[in-house]
């Protein structure tokens, strides 16, 4: 991931850390992670950003060897960071997102039918159309039945046609955390930590607000977030 | 004699300053400078060192962070000089580099993004 902007403006505050562990690679949040204390360490887990020191902007090599270069990296450390996310259709890094293709109409344009929605809880993320009467349309999966169909509440501007093709991911720039509102909350990174998982369910992963989307195709679609747990936050917190 | 112990709270910027890389120690700043480039490490020039690094001999392109509020170019960064060791901030502003082989990684590309909107504003498309 990169650094997209800074909420509040001006340019990224650079930092070098010693490390506790390897970090690679470039493009992911380290942290702080008591079975690595000798520095900051990658994301203990794909699922949480807890103590975030912020986004390294180089990789680092860890070593015991004495004579070895002591390993560094360079952390950009504004809290106010807007991080840029390629989202991935799976846990690993570079999977398309899934397509769908509308298998029965609604003339409503409001419900989008085909078994590979999957089973995973899509609701309060985002789903856009990407071929057919609604291309360039986006909108808020309000209801997600299970290797069914999606809902949303405000309708496509035109009716949903058989054949009419979508992507989905789970995260939306609005809610307020709780289910079925989790869009904008969590972020889950695939296992090399430096893409955004889009498999995962709406409101799993690490803690997040989510600033932004940018919907285009199945392999080229970003989600900005900032992290909120970054040590260099607000507020003096003890360990 | 008494002695009192207090416990000692850490907080997390305790422990974020204990891992601090101090930067450049025993080395010339040139000699740093190339340790960092053999790394392929980020870079961090003041206005005043930054004229005396040539990022395309090294392999180096700019960091380039957009700024909403237009205040700055994108191009600006700062923090501790990799070379003199002052706060950017306190001469002229600093510029962060970053070696070819890590910039898609960790940086915006503005002709990129610049192309990818012309694209998508011929195609017409709304999103």
């Amino acid at each position: 991931m990169i650094g997209a902007y800074h909420l509040y403006g001006g340019g990224p505050l650079l930092k070098k850390f010693k490390v506790g562990e390897s970090i690679t690679p470039a493009g992911q949040f380290v942290e702080y992670d008591t079975n690595n204390a000798a520095g900051v360490s990658e994301q203990a887990a794909a699922t949480a950003l807890v103590f975030v020191y912020g986004l390294a902007v180089d990789t680092a090599v860890y070593s015991t060897t004495q004579g070895d270069a002591e390993g560094l990296v360079t952390v950009s450390i504004r809290p106010d960071l807007v991080a840029k996310a390629l989202a991935s259709g799976s846990a690993t890094n570079g999977v398309a997102l899934t397509t769908l293709s509308n298998t029965s109409a609604s003339a409503g344009g409001t419900v989008v039918t085909d078994a590979d929605v999957g089973t995973t809880d899509m609701d309060g993320g985002t789903i856009w159309c990407i071929s057919g009467n609604n291309v360039g349309h986006s909108r808020v999966i309000t209801t997600h039945s299970s290797g069914a169909s999606m809902t949303v509440t405000v309708p496509f501007p035109r009716a949903v046609a058989v054949g009419d093709e979508f992507l989905f991911i789970p995260w939306a720039t609005i809610g307020d955390g709780t289910a079925g509102e989790d869009g904008n909350s969590n972020v889950q990174t695939t296992t090399s930590r430096d893409q955004a998982d889009a498999s995962i369910a709406s409101g799993t992963g690490g803690e997040v607000a989510v600033v932004d989307l940018e919907l285009n195709g199945a392999g080229d679609t970003y989600v900005l977030f900032v992290v909120s747990d970054n040590i260099f936050g607000p507020g003096i917190q003890t360990v | 004699m008494v002695e009192l112990i207090a416990k000692r709270r850490w907080t997390k910027q305790d422990i974020a300053k204990s891992t601090e890389h101090p930067g450049r120690q025993r080395h010339t700043p040139a000699s740093w400078i190339c340790d960092l480039t053999d790394l392929k490490k980020t870079i961090l020039l003041c206005g005043v060192c930054r004229v005396k690094f040539n990022p395309r001999k090294h392999g180096y392109r700019r960091l380039f962070v957009g700024d909403p509020t237009g205040k700055t170019d994108g191009y600006s960064a700062n923090g501790r000089c990799d070379a003199c060791s002052e706060r950017t901030e306190n001469i002229g502003g600093g510029t962060a580099f970053v070696h070819e082989t890590l910039y898609h990684a960790v940086s915006q590309d503005p002709a990129v993004a610049r192309r990818k909107a012309r694209m998508r504003w011929r195609q017409g498309e709304t999103i």
